[in-house]
């Protein structure tokens, strides 16, 4: 079966200048419609493995795209059947898409992961503590002091996050922050940078490393925005979710 | 509109085999949400102190029981714990 694979949405014209190889070796091209393209190649395959070979190829396709113009990145392994339906997908979310290229214009993603050692386990005080009592009182017990120490760590870890995330929030255009994702991470977040202050950034997260030497950072990107393909806060919804 | 294409087959499986255990899996991760959401209600009432030691107790000995009961049923349907939940898409996860 034949299928359209989708890398992400540009503004049109210009054309793309040169080839750029795609999934399966099929080369990348718009498919435009009005002034906005779709960058497609042909896939034989309705779904591509999810390894690196691929999610790189499909990276390289985005960045160098971008090279020359803002991209809506598309989400990994985002196809459709048709031209016809590229060509719908395009009319039906024409505003939505101008606009997402527009606030992407100039821009790129920058990736923050922080690792910390979560606070050990302190003090409980004494009015969480249920006297005397049998199994059933013992066990809620237990998890009432389980509760607390959770409280204690999210009020411990918000409070670093906002005083972290507030520098680099203002070399910023935007931010898209997830709290502990794990229990050794304390955010995974991304910024919406512009271009050229991409170095102004990178300084300022490590402005935060020098005051923050028990936490780990890990920075990225530049990238694609691929958070910020929509208004949707929480960073988890790409251009094509229904 | 046109669905993608790869979006379809992640969600549907219609094998007979795993039926049994996507049902068991659905039925008991709401089980698992109303468990930790009558267990935060109870902690709740506990340090509001509008509990009797008596029927802390008598609660405390139902979730033991209920909590026996599920890890039972996740073992005996072949499921983890990390296995019930469910992904609500953009608004994340259930648990």
């Amino acid at each position: 079966m034949q299928g359209h694979y989708i890398y992400g949405i540009v503004s049109f014209p210009p054309e793309l200048s040169g080839e750029i190889p795609g999934l399966g070796g099929n080369p990348a091209r718009l498919l435009p419609r009005g002034d906005v393209a779709a960058v497609v190649s042909r896939s034989t395959l309705t779904s591509w493995p999810l390894d690196d070979a691929h999610l790189t190829l499909h990276e390289a396709v985005v960045e160098e795209v971008m090279k020359s113009r803002p991209i809506l990145p598309a989400r990994f392994n985002t196809l459709l059947r048709t031209e016809e339906a590229v060509i719908a997908l395009l009319d039906e979310r024409a505003r939505d898409f101008r606009l997402a290229l527009e606030r992407v214009r100039g821009r790129v993603e920058m990736g923050l992961r922080v690792l910390w050692e979560p606070p050990g386990e302190s003090e409980v005080p004494a009015d969480q503590e249920i006297e005397g009592g049998g199994p059933g009182t013992e066990y809620l017990s237990r998890r009432l002091k389980e509760e607390w120490h959770r409280a204690k760590l999210l009020q411990a870890g918000e409070r670093l996050i906002q005083e972290l995330d507030a520098p680099l929030r203002s070399l910023a255009i935007e931010s898209r922050l997830q709290r502990f994702p794990t229990n050794r991470f304390l955010i995974a977040g991304a910024y919406l940078v512009d271009r050229h202050r991409v170095d102004a950034f990178r300084e300022g997260v490590m402005t935060a490393r020098e005051r923050f030497p028990r936490l780990r950072f890990l920075l990225t990107g530049p990238w694609p925005p691929y958070h910020f393909v929509n208004g949707a806060p929480d960073g988890t919804v790409h251009a094509f979710a229904a | 509109m046109e669905r993608s294409i790869g979006a379809v087959p992640r969600r549907i499986n219609a094998d007979p085999e795993r039926v049994e255990q996507g049902l068991a899996k659905l039925v008991l991760t709401l089980i698992e949400l109303l468990r930790r959401l009558l267990e935060k209600q109870a902690l709740r009432r506990i340090e509001g102190g509008s509990l009797t030691p008596d029927e802390i107790e008598r609660m405390g000995l139902t979730f033991l029981r209920l909590e026996a009961k599920m890890t039972e049923l996740k073992t005996h349907f072949g499921l983890k714990a990390e296995d019930l939940n469910l992904d609500l898409g953009p608004l994340g996860e259930l648990l």
